[in-house]
């Protein structure tokens, strides 16, 4: 029977002594779907992909992949980019690829040798001589050679420049349009704009954002006015129960704006501004709302 | 999927086999002599002319301390996979069973390192023409057996106290070499020390490899007066037993602790 949820994590709570890293969280992410985890250094992104992984072990809750605990046979399908590097200085991108068709039944060298050339690797080189880019480009190869059902990858571009940024990107939407399961984290936002169809936030360990990219961004309005002149005082527009904040820029004037968002504007617009648009968040708003005050956590719609 | 062990395990080989093979080179070079003076597990002394046997247990002895001394420097192999331990653990095999793999793997290494130093040693003597007086004496066998287990027992020890840890892998390898000479030191001493601390060490020396090897030194076998392990340790069957017993617990204890280690 296929699961329903590729990856199901369910009252997660992980603490270290008194310090609570991850705080009864819940998520679940459908097969081939790809789901972005963002959140402030510190917030419990790696936590919780190393206790999914079984690298430690979860102080309570469950971690399931493809409906059960990982073991080591789900490792036949599940590939995992950590954030630092865990590739062996002295060994060569080759004996790494070799180490790999070692280790898997599901090892691909022809789709491994594209990787290789794409991202400009050396296969003679030692790893130790590879620039912090170059270590995440091996540790990707590394992933993406066994054609994985589940990638779970913490920070995938990291350190890498714009142009494999995307094609990291690219990799992880490929994927997920062959089948894969991507589960990333990321600091970029755009990068978790542009390939994730649901994202997850987390802080302080506790999940304050979750659903899908389109749903979150349609939750909430920004109402910018732009004015000929300096932006005039707005009698108690910052405390209006309709608006979450509001941003000052020059002549823009930019209410981000909970509900009636139709309201907001004719109300900016008794001030006569030259313009007055009413556009979606983008998820960058998202982010800093979410985690620039204590919010009560925002929900959207599942996928 | 102990591929990476092994390619550890062969540049640690490479390493030990220039050394060794080096130092006899050196030996040979600097001190073959038709006069060179040899002195044999007796403590008697012969000349090239005047030796009528060479006793393997000798040639054995000389080999268990180069796999005595290559089995500690590889003895931390589950420790030093704390650092790519992302890599290994997310590899399609339990932890555990990788663990046994490892482990194989290094005492099939020791082994080699063992039969390499034997060999160089036969070789050094055939090439002063002396193989003809080579003999397998009464204690050959003992030699092979206890001096391969005080170099398992001594991995045993530093794996099991290292495994389920990270970092400081070096540092229990050094620190064992410490304790190792301090402990038989103590126990040797015949005078200065106070008898519950002799007592004492001869007691901690059961977990001292060196304690169970040194019985057999060329030199003073036979000739001990103040023995360094207590006196029901005496015979040789229970020395065997012992050092491997003890290798193959602290190689459980280190399959434990790297199966219980978190990252």
């Amino acid at each position: 029977m296929i699961p329903k949820h590729a990856v199901a994590i369910r009252d997660f709570t992980k603490r270290y002594g008194s310090f609570e890293a991850v705080s009864n969280l819940t998520l679940e992410v459908e097969p081939g779907s790809i789901c972005g985890l963002l959140g402030p250094n510190g917030s419990g992104k790696t936590t919780t992909f190393k206790c999914l992984i079984g690298l430690t072990r979860p102080t309570s809750g469950t971690l399931d992949v493809e409906g059960a605990p990982v073991q080591p046979e789900t490792f036949e399908t599940l590939a995992y980019v950590p954030e630092r590097s865990a590739l062996y200085e002295w060994l060569t991108v080759a004996d790494h690829l070799e180490f790999n068709r070692r280790s898997y039944k599901t090892y691909d060298s022809k789709r491994a040798n594209e990787l290789v050339d794409l991202f400009r690797l050396e296969r003679k080189k030692k790893v130790g001589k590879l620039s912090k880019g170059q270590h995440t480009a091996v540790a990707l190869v590394l992933a993406l050679s066994i054609r994985p059902r589940i990638l779970v990858l913490d920070e995938p571009a990291s350190g890498l420049d714009p142009v494999f940024q995307r094609s990291v990107l690219d990799l992880i939407i490929e994927a997920a349009a062959g089948g894969a399961t991507v589960l990333f984290s990321s600091h970029q936002i755009g990068q978790v704009e542009r390939a994730a169809d649901r994202v997850a936030i987390l802080k302080n360990g506790k999940l304050i954002v979750d659903g899908t990219v389109d749903s979150l961004k349609g939750s909430e309005k920004v109402v910018e006015a732009i004015f000929d002149q300096a932006v005039p005082a707005v009698d108690g527009l910052a405390n209006d129960p309709r608006v979450r904040r509001v941003e000052r820029s020059g002549r823009i004037l930019r209410a981000y704006v909970k509900e009636d968002s139709d309201g907001i504007a004719r109300r900016l617009n008794e001030f006569s501004p030259k313009n007055v648009s009413i556009l979606d968040l983008n998820l960058e708003d998202i982010f800093i709302n979410a985690v620039g005050g204590e919010i009560p956590m925002v929900k959207g719609d599942a996928a | 999927m102990s591929y990476v062990q092994f390619l550890r395990l062969r540049k640690a080989l490479t390493i030990y086999g220039i050394v060794v093979g080096g130092l006899f080179l050196i030996g040979l070079t600097v001190g073959h002599s038709p006069d060179a003076v040899f002195e044999l597990s007796d403590g008697s002394y012969h000349t090239t002319q005047s030796m009528t046997s060479i006793p393997m247990s000798g040639l054995l002895f000389f080999a268990a301390w180069c796999a005595i001394v290559f089995a500690t420097v590889v003895s931390t192999s589950l420790n030093k996979e704390y650092d790519g331990v992302e890599m290994v653990w997310t590899k399609p095999i339990a932890r555990e069973r990788l663990a046994v793999f490892y482990i194989l793997l290094d005492f099939a290494a020791i082994i080699i390192s063992f039969l390499f130093a034997a060999a160089l040693s036969v070789l050094a003597i055939a090439s002063i023409g002396a193989s003809k007086y080579l003999t397998v004496d009464s204690r050959t066998v003992p030699t092979l057996v206890i001096g391969l287990g005080a170099a398992f027992m001594w991995y045993g020890l530093v794996q099991g106290l290292t495994a389920g840890q990270r970092g400081r892998g070096s540092m229990v390898i050094g620190i064992s070499w410490g304790a190792a000479f301090l402990l038989i030191l103590l126990a040797e001493a015949t005078s200065g020390i106070s008898p519950p601390i002799h007592l004492l060490s001869t007691i901690i020396n059961i977990f001292n490899p060196l304690a169970y090897f040194s019985s057999y030194s060329l030199s003073n076998y036979g000739a001990h007066s103040s023995p360094v392990l207590p006196q029901a340790l005496a015979g040789t069957e229970m020395r065997s037993v012992l050092t491997w017993t003890i290798g193959i617990l602290g190689c459980a204890a280190a399959i434990a602790g790297w199966k219980r280690l978190e990252v």
